[in-house]
């Protein structure tokens, strides 16, 4: 049980010294993921032939930073993750909070589907769109459920 | 047609995993304990943090590290009884009742949470 305790510790004193406290440590991390979702979509539309005038770059170098930003955006929402669903669980307190929990427990299913779909080929045209769509929406409701709630309800800052 | 429908299994399972584990709840902290004997009920740290953002921060500091006009109360030495009674009835320039109920207890579990342990 100790060592189950010292984790929730060890977790917070590691985020506090950088940020004020645990929540605005996931607020800001899950606004970086969201940052690169907006990329990870613009950056899949220009993959599948369009806005070519707004995105003027090589198909290769358009495919690297697609593939670059979704490592980051996964890697920003792994402390989250880990915080969500080790320390405070699934919770339902309100409609925000149900809705935040319900879409944090399809994202990673979603994510492997995807990766999944990339990795075989031979699936529908529409298949990795949808999806692909899908995760940007689950990760924007997470974001509008916590991290744009905390900015606005409570404050704005590190 | 087993092909197509992988990405829905692995949709699933690990939907439901993800589940799961947010429902086995891990590392769940203990509330912090009121001192023995004291009949002070302590709510849930995290949600008092946020009531305590809104509503407490603008005079004790954000995560009550101080720079307003409450004393600092993280580090600081604090009983429960004192707390809650310091809530409810107020001194000086704080007004008491300014959160009740559930609101309190939460506060009072992240107050004691950031208090010196």
């Amino acid at each position: 049980m100790q060592l189950l305790l010292d984790v929730n510790k060890t977790y917070t004193d590691v985020v506090t010294t950088v940020f004020s406290s645990t929540i605005v440590m996931k607020a800001w991390f899950a606004t970086a993921a969201l940052v690169l979702v907006v990329v990870q979509v613009s950056t899949a539309t220009r993959m599948w032939g369009h806005l070519e005038r707004v995105i003027a770059l090589p198909f290769p170098v358009v495919k690297r930073i697609h593939r670059w930003s979704g490592r980051l955006a996964f890697a920003c929402t792994l402390p989250v993750f880990f915080h969500c669903v080790f320390i405070l669980g699934f919770q339902t307190p309100s409609t925000r909070v149900v809705v935040h929990s319900v879409a944090g427990s399809f994202v990673y299913g979603v994510f492997a589907a995807k990766i999944l779909i990339i990795r075989e080929k031979g699936y529908a045209h529409w298949v990795l769109p949808v999806v692909g769509g899908s995760l940007a929406v689950l990760l924007t409701t997470l974001w509008l459920t916590s991290a744009l709630w905390y900015f606005t309800n409570v404050r704005f800052g590190f | 047609m087993r092909k197509a429908l992988r990405p829905l299994v692995v949709f699933v399972v690990v939907s439901v995993a993800a589940f799961a584990l947010s429902k086995a709840h891990v590392f769940k902290p203990e509330a912090p304990k009121a001192a023995a004997g004291s009949t002070v009920r302590l709510g849930d740290a995290y949600r008092g943090e946020t009531v305590f953002q809104q509503t407490c921060a603008s005079c004790h500091g954000a995560g009550g590290k101080g720079g307003g006009i409450g004393p600092p109360l993280a580090g600081a030495t604090l009983a429960a009884a004192r707390v809650k009674a310091q809530i409810d009835a107020g001194s000086g320039a704080m007004p008491g009742g300014l959160v009740t109920g559930s609101d309190e207890e939460d506060v009072l579990a992240y107050v004691l949470s950031i208090a010196a342990k």
